[in-house]
């Protein structure tokens, strides 16, 4: 699963909603209202923030 | 400063209670680009002090006790559905797992995460990588957790893992969790975490929480910030040996050489800031 890249983060906005409730079906080792990753490659990579956190003064 | 009107913001507890935390947007910015003015939607709720605390004339001898200030939104959102995640403790999760070295890559940053983790059940984790073994090429990095009811990020069973730069605020449970005390050369740096929050519904060890739980010394732990906790910052519970599904009498975590642990800071929690406990004896 791909959203941008490291070079080429996503520049515009998304939003992905999950659902389910903790009685739903749900795969095993994985569960449910997730994204599982098994052998391959999950990139999500947005716009950085500079910086990410700061102190106040 | 990229921050942008709009943005929310969590600002840490500076009190003795790590609950006194405010999150607000951004509706303006002013000041310089330098040392940037916030204006925000609504007062704070709490006093946050921003002082560099220096009790001498000795310039060396200081304690930095300004307020850290994370920001939350990003363009990039993963959450868990607004109507009933918050209810039910149950959000949403990214659950990374194949057997071997490097047997899977994930590259996660600059990612918002809202109302993620699964209470009342264990390894729903918000982030969990799960017994894969060393991940030289993941990394998560630069992204914000907003209310995760189940962790931060879990440990398990993985190596070489570098986590980086996130902010995290209003987790529950140990916050960045080193599962098995068999995981190793984990760098874990320049994170802030916000508000660790006891838990009833995981681990026995999850009602007196960790923003950092460390049951393995050899990791690399730097500048992260432990900015308030219901019980402590970081918490070296070394094991006697491998635990959970690593369970190994040849691995020997109390006796195990300390990776880094350096220019950590902790705040506002319930009872230490470091604690280190049952043993830690390196050979």
């Amino acid at each position: 699963m791909q959203v941008g890249t490291e070079e080429f983060p996503y520049t515009s906005k998304i939003t992905i909603t999950m659902h389910s409730t903790i009685d739903d079906p749900y795969i095993p080792v994985y569960g449910n209202k997730c994204i599982g990753l098994r052998f391959g490659t999950l990139d999500l990579h947005g716009v950085e923030k500079e910086p990410v956190w700061t102190v106040m003064e | 400063m990229n921050w942008e009107v709009g943005d929310q913001i969590g600002i840490a507890s500076t009190s003795y209670i790590g609950r006194e935390t405010d999150k607000r947007v951004i509706t303006a910015i002013g000041g310089t680009a330098s040392k940037p003015v916030l204006t925000l939607d609504a007062p704070l709720t709490y006093r946050h002090y921003a002082e560099i605390y220096q009790p001498g004339s000795n310039a060396d001898d200081f304690i930095d006790m300004r307020c850290e200030v994370g920001v939350l939104t990003r363009n990039v959102k993963y959450r868990g559905n607004p109507e009933d995640s918050g209810t039910n403790q149950y959000g949403a999760t990214i659950f990374m797992h194949s057997p071997g070295d490097d047997s899977l890559t994930s590259r996660i940053s600059s990612v918002e995460f809202a109302d993620v983790g699964q209470a009342f059940k264990l390894g729903r984790y918000s982030l969990h990588m799960h017994m894969i073994g060393a991940v030289h090429n993941s990394y998560i990095r630069k992204n914000a957790v907003n209310r995760s009811f189940n962790r931060a990020v879990a440990i398990h069973g993985t190596r070489y893992l570098r986590i980086d730069n996130n902010v995290v605020f209003g987790a529950m449970g140990h916050n960045i969790f080193i599962e098995d005390a068999v995981e190793t050369h984990n760098y874990i740096t320049d994170n802030l975490i916000i508000m660790a929050m006891r838990s009833w519904s995981l681990l026995n060890t999850d009602q007196t929480p960790a923003c950092m739980w460390i049951t393995n010394p050899f990791n690399n732990f730097l500048r992260n910030h432990a900015a308030g906790s219901d019980r402590y910052g970081f918490w070296f519970d070394l094991q006697e040996h491998g635990i959970g599904q690593n369970a190994d009498n040849s691995i020997c975590p109390e006796n195990v050489k300390v990776g880094q642990f350096d220019g950590n800071h902790a705040h506002s929690t319930g009872r230490y800031g470091l604690r280190i406990f049952h043993h830690m004896i390196p050979r």
